[in-house]
């Protein structure tokens, strides 16, 4: 039944997209596991760093020196001359010597005990086999009809499950290493206490945070150690306590404990003191799970796209289009994937914690940023205040309009009238501003002085809560103007000259001519004036912050100056991009709108055609 | 993006390059810097800029082969430095305001000076122990202090001789042991007035003091505080008599046509010190970064200055002012701990201090160093000054956390009267409750 | 007579329009005291020096020369990136055309404040921070300029192109020598639109520069607003001067949007 035609055929539909989309789980599946094995061995590296600095801290104490070094790491450190300096690749090492470093500590890695994700082993092996299976089946010649959906959402779950198990491998060797350097850090302590350190200094030998037994309930003698760990360690049932090293849950994150009787020097004789180390666990610090998220989403992205090509390559004409479509995209799609589009997820990650700036513990807290955003009343007055705002759009098109059609031409007249119309755009919002501020003042501002020539009283432009955003509004008009007025010249700019010209003839009047040349011609100008103006105006964040800073009494405190002040004068990011998801669903719903009510239907049809 | 402890360069780090990203762009990424410069974040512009620059140069004279390349963001200074922070790469020294200290010290951003003291030549008995305070916790030392300022009261005698009113001669003298709210509240009357005929005043005694960092001293001054002592809560404090009745002394004020029109707009007042500078206010509350904006008139005879304390309640035997200072911190993640702590203690040395002196926008935070500006100072202003910073206590702004959000809370406590006629006891009742509310986090 | 009530209307709107900015020329050229006399619009006597002392106070020529660079780069990327996208979107036809293209106009509707730290984290990962290339890869893509031109392309008469097909053109022939032509008032305004953008941005600066020797203008006069608090004539000098390159741009380039297509010669 195959004859020659019929091999040739097939041949020729043979696409290699099913090998490919299984090389590429293959190497997503490796990078996952080579990110969680990439963080650990950071840590590693990270807790060797720490042990080369308490050595160094070690070697500085007076009467310490190089043996209690020596005490401490065993044969693991060489201590060397300053410019003798281990400095080259493979040794790990610190200066030490107050602030003129005279030695320089060079110290070995503690041997890894090799250990393996074992729980991804199974999904890694059945995501390989399914993909393995799925690429070499006959029927790709010639290629399928339809997306391969199940395949996908197998493989993606596959993946999902794999990454969840690389994470989890990950913080288990990361809690091995913290607690290993908590128990490090005591034994230093312990050391430095040994030459007759006194707690203080021992507890800055081990370098964490600490708290003397005796100041652990007393919140003012506390110095390095947070209020809330201090609190957690009191709280442990005594039992645990005497254990010596355990974790305590603080500020929302894991932190690793010990404490030890420190020794004193022979001949010495103060009370034996205890000392209490708390150490923010590396698998709070160092985890790896934004790299695995970013791996495993570009993994299921790059498999879907070449899932969603197979289908295609059925229709090599379709296909052929498709490509030459993605040619003109391409550019600007790439950078919006990596400018854009990945900024956007990872603030949808942080907007399921609590996370601040700085801290390094970002505790998961799931939809509680959301359901305290859309139980808190300031949120949503300055919502309805982007949205009172947002009126100001018509006005502005009409009135811009109306300008782009009274500065047709290119007199030059008519250039130096259109670059004075376009000043408000273009001139810096700082500077701009303190001029506005200056003429709305209600004592002595140009406009209230002028309306009082006239006999209109004062008017409290921006110190009322009930005039603040409409002046704002107006203000916001005088700015936008220019720019829109430009992109209506531009749209003119594309009516044919001679359509007029035979309207003319016709014996159509100027009004006639502007509804049924003009406005129709603008069409598609006009619709993308007022969706884009909706959308910047729903954004407006510059005027408010140098006009009024929200105020009156939050009369003008706006979506995005709201969000800019969560995040960047209270430093609660979580919170900030939990609102920026809110405003965005807001505004998506607004442009959706749009485009189903005005850009019809018919139109779509057209442009296909 | 990873920490690096020590100057050493991790073996692992080159090996193990996994940033996609990273590894497309190494190629054409510019080499690491030298590791000899030094960055410093700061916030200084201009004038003051050119002066750090000086400070700076010194250094590099002192440390040969060392490089301080200063980054300086007069404008968004937290957003710069908390995002480099945040992204592993901080400033070698960074400028700590004293309202971020528990933002940075709490998180542990901040290296402990202590152990260094010694080697820095650095004695805690030569700063100003209310200015050093701040940057304390235990015996660690978590910023090099490097200047500070009382909140005081500006005073234009030309204003007050027109209104008949006449301060003693020397400039920190009057009223030497202070004065009372009734006081301040006659001046302001007696000078507020319509020299243009219009109706409507255009000389005023002073700018409404909207914000809590301006009105916390007449609060302290009514003998009361907004926070509990242990600062972890407000109700009972920020809602107790003494708050209350500074809040009704100053909203009084505004109601009373005492103070110019456009007081609620945050940053609203653009002209308040052009307004005192030509005439037109008696009084200017703020601290010493004003002064080198009247320097040039006060020595062309155009202003006739006076430093004030500032009033307190009547049942009060003295004021009580707020401080805030800046000091000099090391980030404990920096490639150059040693070096960094070093310049932090050149930054933070009488020397310097002696450079910074010149653009005059603080009080030197060592005590023989302020003195021996006082001392060159013939105006007397100077003097005045550190006299007025010896009553004064530090922010709140130092100790607590997330004071950012109470003073945007606080801003309406008065608001909310002025604009809506609220009573003052409800509205500080509510905020109060907020309050504790962000301090119970 | 109908000619002069819209020559009287377009008077008045210019003036409304620019009144603001003259009276920040005007004060441009006050003592710094002079400004706060009651009543005074007009400087009594022009005070010249204080644009050099303005300008001379921060290295301007330098942050002339950044800005300049910064928005020169970003219009060349953003007129390659939007026109090329923008007529994909308009004239090609493929699965889920119009589903990408609200993907892509959706990221507009997310705040910027919220990608501002990934980005940075991004630009420090791969050694970009303080640096042109820093400053500008991120801004080399605008949804705003690919829906215009998507806007611009629709609008123009699909004939011109069915000409070219017949004579068997490819799609980027067609694209670069029949609709980008006639797309040129286009083009122009989003060019001049990604300069201004680009020229006014402060926040992305702000973070990803730190030396003198990279900052921009805007970042420039921020810094002035804080450091000259009430010295208000040099800001309002270093505003004036800092309009100046967009206005002259725009004197320039306005011929190229508002001479409408030819379309007579080839109809």
């Amino acid at each position: 039944m195959n004859g020659p035609v019929e091999r040739a055929r097939h041949r020729r539909g043979r696409t290699p997209l099913p090998a490919i989309a299984a090389a590429a789980t293959a190497l997503g599946l490796a990078a996952s596991l080579a990110v969680a094995a990439n963080a650990v061995g950071n840590a590693r590296d990270r807790a060797t760093g720490n042990d080369a600095r308490m050595a160094a801290a070690l070697w500085e104490l007076p009467g310490a020196g190089a043996q209690a070094v020596a005490q401490f790491l065993g044969n693991r450190v060489a201590i060397q001359a300053a410019e003798a300096g281990g400095r080259g690749p493979g040794e790990y090492g610190y200066e030490a010597g107050a602030l003129d470093p005279v030695v320089w500590i060079a110290i070995d890695p503690e041997p890894a005990s090799p250990s393996w994700p074992a729980g991804a082993t199974v999904p890694a092996l059945l995501a390989v086999l399914l993909m393995a299976a799925w690429a070499t089946r006959r029927r790709h010649h010639p290629p399928p009809p339809r997306y391969p959906a199940t395949t996908s959402i197998l493989t993606a779950a596959l993946l999902a499950l794999v990454a969840v198990a690389a994470a989890r491998w990950a913080d288990l060797e990361l809690e091995d290493l913290s607690a290993a350097h908590v128990s490090h850090a005591l034994d230093a302590a312990s050391i430095a206490s040994a030459t007759g350190a006194t707690p203080a200094t021992a507890a800055r030998v081990a370098g964490l945070p600490w708290a003397t037994a005796t100041a652990l309930d007393r919140p003012d003698q506390l110095w390095t150690m947070p209020r809330e760990v201090a609190r957690a360690i009191t709280a442990l049932p005594p039992d645990l306590r005497a254990a010596g090293a355990y974790t305590i849950q603080a500020n929302g994150a894991t932190y690793h404990a010990a404490h030890a009787t420190l020794p004193t020097a022979s001949g010495a004789a103060p009370p034996p003191t205890t000392l209490h180390l708390a150490f923010l666990g590396y698998q709070e610090t160092a985890a790896p799970t934004i790299p695995l998220a970013a791996t495993t989403t570009a993994t299921i992205l790059a498999l879907n796209l070449i899932l969603f090509l197979l289908p295609l390559s059925a229709r090599p004409r379709t296909l052929r289009r498709t490509l030459a479509a993605w040619s003109f995209l391409a550019p600007a799609a790439t950078l919006l994937l990596l400018f854009t589009f990945g900024p956007l997820l990872f603030s949808l990650w942080i907007s399921l914690h609590e996370w601040h700036l700085v801290d390094p513990a970002h505790p998961f807290t799931g939809l509680d940023n959301y359901r305290d955003i859309l139980l808190d009343a300031t949120w949503w007055s300055a919502i309805r205040n982007t949205a009172v705002f947002t009126l100001h759009v018509p006005a502005a098109m009409a009135v811009a309009l109306a300008l782009a059609l009274l500065t047709q031409g290119s007199r030059r007249a008519i250039r130096w009238a259109r670059l004075a119309l376009f000043l408000p755009g273009i001139t810096s919002v700082v500077a701009i501003a303190v001029v506005w501020k200056w003429l709305l003042n209600d004592g002595y501002g140009v406009v209230n002085q002028a309306l009082a020539r006239v006999g209109i009283g004062p008017v409290a432009w921006l110190t009322s809560p009930d005039t603040a955003l409409p002046s704002l509004m107006l203000i916001s008009v005088w700015m936008v103007v220019g720019y829109q007025m430009v992109v209506f010249q531009a749209g003119l700019a594309a009516i044919p000259r001679d359509w007029y010209d035979a309207a003319r003839v016709d014996g159509a009047g100027p009004l006639q001519r502007f509804r049924h040349i003009t406005l129709p011609g603008l069409r598609h100008t006009l619709f993308f004036v007022l969706v884009t103006s909706v959308i910047g105006s729903f954004q407006v964040f510059g005027l408010v912050y140098v006009m009024t800073e929200g105020g009156p009494l939050g009369a003008t405190d706006v979506a995005v100056y709201h969000i800019y002040r969560e995040a960047w004068e209270f430093l609660r990011f979580g919170n900030a991009a939990a609102m920026s998801w809110i405003l965005f669903a807001v505004v998506f719903a607004a442009t959706w709108l749009h485009f189903r009510l005005l850009e019809g239907r018919r139109d779509e049809r057209r442009a296909y055609a | 993006m990873k920490t690096r402890h020590g100057t050493a360069v991790p073996p692992g780090d080159v090996t193990r390059a996994t940033v996609l990203v990273a590894a497309l762009c190494s190629a054409c990424a510019p080499a690491p810097p030298d590791s000899t410069t030094l960055r410093v974040a700061l916030w200084a512009g201009g004038h003051e800029l050119e002066i750090e620059q000086q400070v700076a140069a010194r250094y590099e004279e002192l440390r040969p082969g060392t490089r301080v390349l200063l980054e300086s963001a007069p404008n968004g200074y937290e957003e710069r430095l908390l995002t480099s922070i945040a992204a592993g790469r901080p400033p070698d020294v960074y400028l700590l305001d004293s309202p971020d200290i528990p933002t940075f010290v709490d998180r542990g951003l901040a290296l402990d000076f202590a152990p260094y003291q010694e080697a820095l030549g650095f004695r805690v008995d030569s700063v100003f122990p209310q200015v050093l305070d701040a940057f304390v916790r235990g015996n660690a030392v978590f910023a090099l202090p490097k200047d500070f300022t009382p909140m005081v009261l500006y005073a234009n005698r030309g204003v007050l001789a027109r209104a008949g009113i006449e301060l003693p001669p020397t400039p920190a003298g009057a009223p030497a042991t202070g004065w009372t709210w009734d006081d301040f509240r006659r001046v302001a009357r007696a000078v507020t007035a319509d020299t243009d005929g219009d109706g409507r005043s255009d000389v005023f005694g002073l700018d409404f003091p909207r914000n809590l960092y301006q009105w916390v001293p007449f609060v302290w001054s009514a003998g009361g505080d907004i926070l509990a002592p242990d600062g972890t809560s407000a109700t009972g404090f920020l809602d107790a008599p003494p708050a209350l009745a500074a809040y009704e002394f100053l909203t009084r004020l505004a109601e009373d046509g005492l103070t110019p029109g456009a007081q609620f707009v945050q940053q609203g007042d653009p002209a308040r010190e052009a307004r005192f500078a030509s005439g037109n206010q008696a009084f200017l509350l703020s601290g010493h970064w004003t002064l080198p904006v009247f320097r040039d008139l006060v020595t062309s005879g155009g202003l006739d200055l006076a430093i004030l304390p500032i009033p307190h309640h009547p049942s009060q035997p003295t004021a009580t002012s707020v401080l805030y200072a800046s000091g000099w911190a090391v980030p404990p993640n920096t490639a150059n701990p040693r070096r960094a702590i070093d310049l932090a203690g050149f930054l933070a040395s009488p020397e310097a201090q002696r450079i910074r002196a010149r653009s005059g926008l603080a009080i030197p935070s060592r005590i023989d160093v302020a003195a021996e500006i006082a001392a060159a100072d013939t105006t007397g202003v100077e003097h005045a000054f550190t006299r007025l910073a010896e009553g004064a206590r530090a922010t709140w702004g130092a100790y607590v956390r997330d004071f950012s959000r109470i003073e945007a809370l606080a801003v309406e406590i008065m608001d909310r009267r002025l604009l809506t006629g609220e009573p003052l006891a409800s509205s500080a009742t509510d905020v109060a409750r907020r309050v504790d509310e962000v301090l119970a986090r | 007579m109908r000619s002069a009530a819209r020559t009287a209307l377009l008077a008045l709107a210019c003036a409304a329009m620019a009144g603001p900015f003259l009276w920040m020329a005007a004060t441009s050229l006050m003592g710094q005291l002079e400004v706060f006399s009651p009543g005074r619009i007009l400087p009594a006597s022009p005070l010249w020096s204080n644009y050099p002392e303005a300008l001379t106070s921060q290295p301007f020529a330098r942050y002339f020369l950044n800005s300049l660079v910064f928005a020169v780069a970003v219009v060349a990327g953003q007129v390659a990136t939007a026109t090329a996208a923008g007529y994909a979107f308009a004239r090609l036809r493929f699965p889920g055309r119009d589903r990408i293209f609200m993907v892509f106009l959706a990221t507009m509707m997310v705040p910027v404040v919220v990608v501002l730290i990934p980005r940075f984290l991004m630009i420090d990962a791969v050694g970009w921070i303080d640096s042109y290339q820093g400053l500008i890869s991120t801004e080399l893509v605008s949804v705003w300029g690919i829906f215009l031109m998507r806007q611009y392309f629709r609008t123009l008469p699909r004939d011109l192109e069915d000409a070219a097909r017949v004579d068997g053109a490819g799609h980027w022939r067609i694209f670069w020598s029949v609709a980008l032509p006639l797309a040129k008032p286009a083009v122009a305004t989003l060019g001049l639109f990604a300069f201004v953008d680009a020229w006014k941005n402060l926040l992305w600066p702000l973070l990803v520069t730190r030396s003198m020797e990279m900052r921009v203008v805007e970042v420039g006069i921020a810094a002035f607003h804080s450091t000259y608090e009430i010295n208000w004539p040099y800001q309002m000098a270093a505003g004036v001067v800092a309009v100046l390159p967009i206005a002259l741009l725009f004197l320039f380039t306005q011929r190229y949007f508002v001479r409408g297509i030819q379309l007579e010669g080839i109809r």
